[in-house]
């Protein structure tokens, strides 16, 4: 039987960060799955991810979320921005938290690219984000970010990022 | 390329139900466990499904988004990781669910992320997200599934423990 489901790349931070990069990844899968299991070094920052290192001033993004916080639940969104956010994280080095990114057909050179992502930050929220990058390139790098308002904003030692492709075959 | 998704254990539920399942004996050579689960409860009235770590029903907190097919909510419940379709309700209707669960042989805290629906055709159904932590350090060596108070798992509930590994 094929292997349908390969880790591509895997991450485990030795020092604090506040960016983590997977480039040149390879377009030979249909569909891929970004594990992220971390902690942040400071409270009230968010988790920003950008594709093909368009991050700055790239106004290419939108997104749109539903969140629950433990006492209220919410939606919003936000359009021409620089960057999809998972929204907020707790700033916590010993309680991490889980982020599942999903990027379907990532690889066409047809459409704008859309992904999903669950957010699971037990002591501050819980999350399902929708993210548009409107761009028909084929996704080739993917980057996490944490910034925000308390500083420093970094993902801290031991956070563990792994890139998985899925095959459709 | 390495095989990245392995399914550990499987588990049916026989004739008469069960009030938990388990899953026991956990190897510590993945590096993420995913868990897969078809469940109903045998009696009537909704009844939320909960997690436990090795035994462990305690230092358990979560944060949940859940709607009704009316009404949204947020709460916290700890353990908690959705309602399951029970007695009563459309016939031969299981909820699903997964559960997520990175790192479970670390060091660290456990994180772990579930989703459940529980559609059965009727007035009410549930949709959940849950974040859920265990903290404690502890490597997740087994997990013991439950229903709330002393319902049980109807016959035919399944659930199936998958190892997913990171080797590139």
């Amino acid at each position: 039987m094929t292997a349908t489901y390969d880790c591509i790349a895997t991450t485990s931070l030795s020092s604090a960060a506040a960016t983590v990069v997977f480039t040149s990844i390879t377009g030979t899968y249909t569909d891929l799955v970004l594990v992220a299991n971390f902690g942040s070094a400071s409270a009230n920052n968010d988790c920003r991810i950008t594709v093909n290192s368009t991050g700055g001033g790239s106004t290419d993004y939108s997104y749109t979320y539903l969140t629950g916080s433990g006492s209220a639940a919410s939606s919003g969104r936000l359009a021409n921005n620089a960057y999809v956010s998972s929204y907020f994280v707790i700033g916590c080095s010993t309680d991490p938290q889980t982020i599942t990114l999903n990027f379907m057909n990532y690889s066409n050179t047809t459409t704008n690219k859309t992904f999903l992502s669950r957010v699971s930050s037990a002591g501050k929220e819980v999350s399902a984000v929708v993210g548009l990058y409107r761009s028909t390139s084929a996704i080739t790098a993917i980057q996490l970010e944490t910034a925000g308002n308390s500083s420093p904003a970094q993902f801290t030692v031991g956070s563990t990022f792994s890139l998985y492709g899925v095959k459709a075959e | 390329m390495a095989l990245t998704y392995t399914a550990i254990a499987t588990t049916t539920v026989g004739s008469g139900g069960a009030a938990n399942i388990e899953f026991t004996s956990i190897p510590a050579t993945y590096t993420d466990l995913l868990l897969k689960i078809s469940a109903r409860n045998e009696t009537a009235g909704n009844s939320g499904i909960y997690i436990q770590f090795n035994g462990s029903t305690s230092n358990f907190t979560n944060k949940y988004l859940e709607g009704s097919g009316s009404t949204v909510s947020s709460g916290s419940l700890a353990r908690y990781l959705g309602t399951e379709v029970a007695a009563g309700q459309t016939a031969n209707t299981f909820s699903n669910g997964e559960v997520y669960i990175p790192n479970y042989a670390g060091s660290n805290n456990k994180s772990f992320s579930a989703d459940d629906v529980s559609e059965n055709n009727a007035t009410q159904a549930y949709a959940t997200l849950t974040a859920g932590l265990w903290s404690d350090s502890s490597a997740i060596t087994s997990i013991k599934l439950t229903l709330v108070g002393v319902e049980e798992f109807n016959q035919y509930s399944t659930a199936t423990l998958y190892g997913i590994s990171s080797t590139v």
